[in-house]
């Protein structure tokens, strides 16, 4: 997409194959953060196709792992900030973020406390989020499959009709 | 579920963790490993979801409501080590629990998280994706990130470094950059064309039906009006006529 600044990436790229584009950002968490971009533009994860899901983190790892090596640290986050209030350019990104001892970040967030039932509750509706997902393809296709089938119905009453038309056209034509 | 014990037990134990092989250890971190006892069964986990390859459970210990854990059933003590093809399999199912807490949960987003290494914030010997769902304003200041500036030799140095290691060659890159770019102001300029030639082509063409219309299809008020008229003219000129 033109005028999206990952779309536009062009500069400080350290790896780049027929799908996903990894950068030195100018703004960064710290030294050494790598973004690891998909080269088409998806806005949200959920948008991206398993494919490329597949291959971003893939490549996020072995680059998550050189990131040990060359650089010389201790630790790494691999971070989605998906849609809001994380994301901050409208297209899917993987950062890589370096860590060493006394580094000044902190990702450590405070526990909160919930009930056994709020908890119950939580994992209810995710339950349900996660197989309403397969339900609605279903009914999608079987919805798709009955648009197919009136359309090829129409197509045949048209054909039909056109035929009785041309019969009639016929019958006149034979007129004296 | 945690057993305390006693100084001698843990200086024991350390001496004996010390003496092991890292296959030795390995069995001995899974058999430890909270996570692969949840995995088993052992101790009673939240599942939200599980397949022959993962697992994922509600965090106790979470950053907000509806906080996931996914993790291979494999004991696999960090990323680097897991097989690739199972951790394309994690994120593919990542994406559908996170799918799945902003459909139902109605979160706004998600931060997908993952510690390698106690510096990181790693606390489990066990590899595991968190999925954060996240609501505009929750103010979860340690997921917020704050970028800054970085001088441009630093970045510099740091991506002969990377690019070294990796063998990239940035210079094919530019050059299908560019000649991308080229690409896309060329196709651009040739939309414009297209749209201006489709906007004079349309324009004619309204000219034309708009003139052919008003002649052959005048209003009906119109055709009275001109069979008035023109019954007007015809009376007038055979009144004429008649002198």
């Amino acid at each position: 997409m033109t005028g999206c600044e990952y779309c536009d990436v062009k500069e400080k790229i350290i790896y780049e194959d027929d799908k996903v584009v990894a950068f030195l950002p100018a703004n960064a968490i710290i030294k050494g953060h790598i973004k690891i971009v998909p080269k088409e533009h998806y806005r949200i994860y959920e948008e991206v196709p398993d494919e490329t899901v597949t291959h971003i983190f893939q490549v996020s790892n072995k680059l998550s792992a050189l990131v040990f090596e060359t650089l010389s640290v201790q630790g790494t986050n691999i971070v989605v900030q998906n849609g809001i209030p994380g994301q901050e350019v409208p297209h899917f990104s993987v950062d890589v973020i370096p860590r060493v001892e006394s580094d000044g970040l902190n990702f450590v967030w405070e526990a909160q406390k919930f009930s056994e039932d709020e908890l119950q509750g939580f994992g209810l509706l995710i339950k349900e989020g996660l197989e309403g997902k397969s339900k609605d393809k279903k009914e999608n296709k079987k919805q798709e499959k009955k648009k197919v089938k009136d359309e090829l119905n129409d197509i045949e009453t048209i054909e039909q009709e056109e035929d009785e038309e041309n019969y009639l056209i016929k019958q006149l034509d034979r007129m004296p | 579920m945690q057993q305390q014990m006693s100084e001698q037990d843990m200086a024991a134990l350390q001496e004996k963790i010390k003496n092991m092989s890292p296959e030795e250890l390995q069995a001995y971190q899974k058999q430890n490993c909270i996570f692969c006892q949840i995995i088993s069964g052992k101790i009673p986990g939240k599942k939200v979801y599980e397949d022959d390859k993962v697992l994922a459970i509600l965090d106790i210990n979470p950053a907000g409501k509806g906080h996931i854990l996914l993790m291979p059933k494999e004991h696999y003590a960090i990323m680097p080590i897991v097989p690739q093809e199972v951790l394309g399999h994690m994120f593919i199912i990542a994406k559908k629990l996170s799918n799945a807490v902003l459909k139902k949960l109605k979160a706004t987003g998600t931060t997908i998280f993952i510690a390698n290494g106690g510096v990181a914030g790693q606390r489990a010997q066990h590899f595991m994706i968190h999925i954060i769902p996240r609501y505009e304003g929750d103010e979860i200041e340690a997921l917020e990130f704050n970028t800054k500036k970085l001088k441009k030799q630093d970045i510099e140095s740091i991506k002969e470094k990377l690019t070294a290691k990796i063998g990239y060659k940035p210079g094919n890159a530019e050059i299908e950059a560019k000649v991308e770019e080229k690409t896309e102001s060329v196709k651009k300029e040739i939309k414009k064309e297209k749209k201006s030639s489709k906007k004079t082509v349309k324009k004619k063409v309204k000219k034309k039906v708009s003139k052919k219309s008003k002649k052959e299809e005048p209003s009906e008020e119109e055709l009275d009006k001109k069979i008035e008229e023109s019954e007007g003219i015809d009376l007038d000129a055979i009144a004429n006529l008649l002198g």
